[in-house]
């Protein structure tokens, strides 16, 4: 009878197989013990990193006495734990327990390793703030300190219903299908990119989010009779010493619903590793044979569309030009560009995968694909920032974004090029080092028309003709490239 | 005629030497079978030839040094999969054909029905069973028609009326004048289908030839198995584990 802390160690084989998974989908890299060690490195510094986010977060938090800042931490442990770990638990999903099927171990053990290893993923930040928070709290406030321990078990509870479910419907999402279901497919994936974004954002907007809170103050002090029944605000009045009858039954809802989601979360993925499907029907099937480049942009769209990391990654300029459609044109262009180098990397990153090794790829098939995808991106940004400049009766300058699409071309043939001669295939991951050394090149091609233009403009000379030329310029160049290779 | 040529063949990883100067060649009509035992080199060989791995020597298929030109004169079942996880079969094997510009989908079609694996072409690859897997790799890997197949344990987790099917598939195509090159452990499977076997022990071959060459040149009657344990120095010694075990 193997003890609890035997299998605890058990499950770590299967965590390190989990993060290695999560990170490289598909091994073929040429020394692959460094390539392990990195991974469960690199997820280390997340965890670590979103540990000590959340534990000054907790701190912040047990420190103040404003109802809402309660609220904010109560939402942000909920959000940030499931989205953080959104990937590796979709991985976790399409792990393989087999081989403890062939070990004496009994099906409850088994449920237990399955669960602490997916309990592994989310440990440390759990663990870490669940004490600092505990400390906190007795610290400033005994009495108060029972009910906010209470709501952040509740919220790391409904974080992990959360990501369970969120990772579930990714995983049953994935599978083809047209129309309403690949509609349907793009919001998930909308969703899912946005809660992720505001992971990015908050850091750089929690003076912001806590600043709110205290507009937001008065408007839930005269509802308060309505939200103290309501997750999480139950949770936050009690922890900032109001106590009202319909908080504390609250208290008790949400507990007992906290914990059903935590054990239905529990249930399903155990569950997940015994299910089988017979029930397809045949059909006919249909294939529809295009040219290479073709080819290359349909399978990474499928791609992109089919893994939230990637398509997070894909978003993010998108997402970026959101931010910036305040500022200026120009700026937003440069941040834009410099998620695009990323953007291309992390598409040719794509390529490491052996399949593509052993097709008859030309280089410029390969280049040639990638870069339109990224001018596609591109062109999507600089839409959405155009169409909120249009909204707040602004007008764009279509002339700068038509000639930058150019540099942008010029940005993606040479880093791929680049990329290609040195042999570097990497993911965001396992090329941190080689992104930055490409990102160099990819940006200086981006800058380069508009400090021209800059320098033009400070002259008092018309700055957009020359703007156009560099990038034609660049363009042009790029084309040569990408012929004689 | 030569298909494949391997000269002085050396695949390194870092330090450690997984082939250390192999030569052979396979012919026209010919199966060819690397056998060894775990960790001699044989997936290295293999990768070298079809390009995942960099190698030192000399690689022909047809003649042409490997590189971009030969990708479509092999098909390559590799060890390991190298599927698209998240696409699904059909998409998998449309992608494939796309960039071998393959005309006729009809193959793709039959091969698929061949397989029976009818059921599960619209369903991601990621949720699909280890020999539907297989399955799907070894048909990606035929749509082409190559003159030169390359399969690493290519039997893995198929089921017998699939591994009956790839076992005919291969002795169809070297009678039509293509070649085989594959790699395995199951003695029996290498005996009853092999022209000629090269034995590889810690990446260098030991022994090559015809089944009979082969019991002649270990000097031992007996199946194939006695055969490949005494050139790997591997015979010794069996009895006292099995002994020390029971
Ligand atoms: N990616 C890699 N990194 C480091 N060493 C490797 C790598 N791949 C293989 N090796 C080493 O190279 C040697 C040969 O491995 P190879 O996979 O070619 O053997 P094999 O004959 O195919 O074995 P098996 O029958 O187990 O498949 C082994 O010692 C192995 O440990
Ligand atoms: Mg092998």
């Amino acid at each position: 009878m193997p003890s609890l802390r035997e299998l605890w160690r058990i499950s770590g084989y299967f965590y390190g197989d989990l993060v290695f998974r999560s990170i490289y989908e598909i091994r073929t890299h040429k020394n692959l013990e460094k390539l392990v060690r990195s991974a469960k490195r690199s997820m280390l510094i997340n965890k670590m990193f979103l540990a000590l986010m959340l534990s000054v977060m907790a701190i912040y938090t047990a420190f103040r006495s404003n109802v809402m800042d309660f609220v904010i931490f109560y939402a942000m442990i909920t959000f940030l734990l499931a989205f953080f770990f959104l990937q590796a638990t979709t991985a976790f999903t399409s792990q393989n327990f087999d081989i403890l099927y062939t070990l004496p171990l009994s099906r409850d053990e088994i449920s237990k390793i399955v669960f602490m290893t997916f309990f592994r993923i989310f440990d440390i930040p759990i663990i870490m703030v669940t004490i600092v928070f505990l400390v906190a709290m007795i610290v400033r406030s005994p009495l108060s300190s029972a009910p906010a321990f209470i709501g952040l078990l509740v919220s790391e509870s409904f974080a992990i219903g959360l990501v369970v479910y969120l990772s579930r419907a990714f995983y049953s999402k994935i599978a083809t299908g047209s129309g309403w279901k690949s509609i349907i497919r793009i919001l998930y994936y909308v969703v899912w990119a946005f809660a992720f974004f505001s992971f990015y954002a908050f850091a750089s907007t929690m003076g912001w989010l806590y600043r709110s809170a205290e507009a937001y103050s008065s408007f839930v002090m005269s509802n308060s009779k309505i939200l103290s029944f309501l997750y999480p605000f139950c949770f936050a009045f009690l922890s900032s010493n109001i106590k009202t009858p319909n908080a504390f039954l609250g208290m008790a809802i949400w507990s007992i619903l906290a914990y059903l989601s935590l054990k239905r979360a529990t249930s399903k993925i155990t569950e997940i590793f015994t299910k089988f499907e017979w029930d397809v029907e045949v059909v006919e099937p249909k294939l529809k044979i295009s040219s290479p480049t073709v080819a290359f942009l349909k399978k990474d769209t499928r791609l992109i569309s089919r893994s939230p990391a990637l398509c997070f990654l894909v978003l993010l300029p998108i997402m970026e030009a959101l931010i910036l459609s305040h500022g200026s044109i120009p700026t937003a262009i440069v941040v834009i560009s410099a998620f695009l180098v990323m953007v291309t990397y992390s598409l040719h990153g794509l390529e490491k995968e052996g399949i593509t090794k052993i097709l008859p790829i030309k280089p410029k098939t390969l280049i040639t694909a990638k870069t339109l995808l990224v001018v596609a991106i591109y062109l999507i940004s600089v839409g959405v920032i155009d169409l909120i400049f249009i909204l707040r009766g602004k007008m764009p300058n279509f002339f700068i974004e038509a000639s930058m699409a150019l540099s942008v071309f010029a940005m993606s043939v040479i880093v791929l090029i680049i990329a290609e001669k040195m042999n570097i295939r990497r993911d965001l991951y396992s090329g941190l080092g080689a992104l930055v050394f490409l990102m160099i090149p990819g940006f200086i091609i981006i800058c380069l028309p508009l400090a021209i233009a800059f320098i033009f403009k400070i002259l008092g000379g018309n700055y957009l003709i020359p703007l156009f030329a560099a990038s034609f310029i660049e363009f042009l160049l790029a084309l040569i490239l990408l012929n004689v290779l | 005629m030569s298909v494949l040529t391997v000269e002085n063949l050396v695949v390194r990883y870092g330090d450690t030497v997984a082939v250390d100067h192999i030569s052979f060649r396979v012919d026209e009509g010919e199966i060819f079978g690397l056998l060894g035992p775990n960790g001699a080199g044989k997936s290295s060989t293999i990768k070298a030839i079809v390009g995942l791995v960099d190698f030192e020597g000399k690689i022909e298929v047809l003649g042409k040094p490997v590189g971009i030109e030969t990708k479509n004169l092999i098909g390559y079942v590799p060890e390991e999969f190298m599927l698209l996880e998240s696409l699904t079969p059909l998409e998998f094997f449309e992608f494939v054909a796309s960039v071998r510009r393959i005309g006729n989908v009809e193959k793709v079609k039959t091969l698929i029905r061949a397989f029976g694996i009818e059921r599960f072409v619209n369903k991601p690859i990621a949720t699909l069973s280890m020999g539907t897997k297989q399955k799907v790799s070894v048909i990606s890997a035929l749509i082409h028609d190559p003159p030169l197949l390359i399969l690493d344990e290519p039997l893995n987790g198929l089921d017998a009326r699939s591994s009956r099917i790839l076992k005919e598939l291969m002795q169809r195509h070297v009678e039509k004048g293509g070649a085989v090159l594959f790699s395995t452990h199951i003695m029996e499977i290498a005996e009853s289908l092999c022209d000629r076997i090269a034995v590889i022990n810690k990446g260098r071959i030991i022994a090559e030839g015809t089944i009979e060459e082969l019991k002649e040149l270990a000097s031992v009657e007996g199946s194939l198995e006695d055969i490949f344990l005494k050139l790997t120095g591997q015979y010794e010694g069996i009895k006292e584990i099995v002994d020390a075990i029971s």
